[in-house]
């Protein structure tokens, strides 16, 4: 099933079960959010990171007036600034009960700009992932197989980009953005995943055909056109 | 001839004195039978029939203190202290003194003296009583010889709440005592309104858990996200 009409169903279903629908007085780009779970019943906070090709960020809703609520609920997540066409969007939702992260959930959909699409998260308890560790989604924590994460001790795991060829999972060590699109020319610079394997938010030298040295770009790498080096943003 | 005449006097005299004598003896030994039935009946413990058998006795032969004596005792079986009394009294006047069985009579007379008259009814009726805690009979009932003082009378009855009620009987005084017994209630399960209320709550509860279930999720503030990243 496309990514298109698996919006449309999911719209369809929202729409069927005679659910509120939070994107519905958003007249741009709009993601509605269902987020249930069969483990966790109440929360007073969501967290949520989105990511959504060049847009990234990691927030938190909370019930208007404080208090916690009962699952299922639904929020919107408004996607501003989007070219047109089609972004895939991956969201990983925590749901937090007095400041500690009682289930985590993942789910990607594509959204074309513009219009609304449904997405349904289920939250299960939270896996063992270490604190500051990289981890393809699936892998001790939630969230999209060919994404690359930041466990989050205290909440929502946090996106380090999506993984154009893939995740390696890693036993041993940090899990990383498989490189693809050709080899790397050696002395030139690339972000993770980009020809080499790494961490999408780190740019690397290659060396003998692998990335070496890498350096954390605190907001962000970019990926340049071929012939030249990626850079920090 | 005068000779003739004395044969037919003393025939006739004979005749006349005969029959009597005859039907007194004829009395005299049915009223025994009758007093022998009465104390056979009384020993084996039938002590109604030993009444009737003692006074048909007693009517046959009134001046005969035994009848009065058997009749006594087995009133006082029968617990009619009343009538026992009036028969002792015969009894006692009838004997000569010295009797051995007067010491007897004298005892009963005294403890029959001791006590009073219970009648009890109950509704409904034929309730099973008990008095001190000993069992004697349905409702109504009548003790003639319920000893004075201090007594309790529980009436029991299946499906009704069982009624005790404490009496003080007095010497010669009568009581007539009436116990009403509620209907017994009725464990709350076999109350006929139980199983449909629980049946209703259950119902009410499946509702009120599918509404519930059912409801609209909560609604969340939305959240936006930019290339500056996301905010609340």
């Amino acid at each position: 099933m496309s990514a298109a009409r698996a919006m449309m169903v999911g719209g369809l279903a929202l729409a069927a079960c005679g659910q509120p629908d939070p994107c519905k007085d958003v007249e741009g780009t709009c993601l509605a959010v269902e987020i249930d779970s069969s483990a966790v019943e109440r929360i007073d906070q969501l967290e949520l990171d989105v990511l959504a090709g060049d847009i990234h960020g990691t927030t938190s809703t909370q019930p208007p007036g404080g208090g916690a609520v009962a699952l299922p609920l639904v929020t919107a997540i408004e996607l501003g600034g989007m070219a047109e066409g089609e972004l895939a969007v991956g969201v990983v939702a925590a749901g937090k009960l007095g400041g500690t992260v009682l289930g985590t959930g993942a789910a990607s959909t594509t959204v074309t700009a513009g219009s609304h699409a449904t997405l349904s998260i289920e939250l299960a308890p939270p896996g063992d992932c270490v604190a500051g560790g990289h981890y393809c989604g699936g892998d001790k924590l939630a969230g999209d197989a060919s994404t690359l994460y930041q466990c989050n001790g205290g909440g929502v795991p946090i996106a380090r980009g999506a993984c154009a060829y893939g995740c390696i999972v890693r036993p041993t060590q940090d899990d990383v953005c498989r490189g693809g699109g050709g080899t790397c020319v050696e002395g030139g610079y690339y972000c993770g995943g980009d020809k080499v394997d790494g961490d999408p938010q780190t740019l690397y030298r290659c060396e003998r055909g692998v990335g070496v040295a890498g350096t954390p770009c605190a907001n962000g790498c970019v990926v340049a056109p071929p012939r030249e080096d990626d850079y920090c943003r | 001839m005068r000779v003739l005449v004395l044969s037919f006097g003393l025939v006739a005299a004979v005749t006349a004195l005969g029959p009597g004598a005859a039907r007194a003896d004829d009395v005299r030994r049915a009223a025994l039978v009758h007093l022998d039935r009465g104390v056979a009946a009384f020993r084996a413990g039938d002590f109604a029939r030993a009444h009737r058998e003692l006074l048909a006795a007693h009517e046959l032969a009134p001046d005969k203190p035994n009848p009065y004596r058997w009749l006594a005792l087995t009133e006082i079986q029968l617990g009619d202290c009343a009538s026992a009394l009036v028969h002792i009294e015969g009894f006692l006047a009838r004997v000569r003194a010295g009797d051995p069985r007067i010491a007897e009579m004298t005892r009963w007379r005294e403890l029959c003296r001791r006590t009073g008259v219970l009648r009890v009814d109950t509704s409904p009726g034929a309730a099973t009583l008990r008095i001190d805690g000993a069992l004697v009979g349905t409702a109504p009932y009548r003790s003639l010889s319920m000893r004075e003082g201090r007594h309790t009378v529980v009436a029991e009855k299946r499906g009704y709440q069982p009624v005790s009620r404490a009496i003080t009987v007095e010497a010669g005084r009568e009581i007539d005592l009436h116990l009403e017994l509620p209907a017994a209630r009725t464990p709350i399960t076999q109350r006929w309104w139980f199983w449909p209320a629980i049946g209703a709550a259950v119902v009410t509860t499946a509702a009120v858990v599918y509404v519930a279930a059912d409801r609209d999720p909560a609604e969340l503030p939305p959240i936006r996200c930019d290339d500056a990243g996301c905010r609340p």
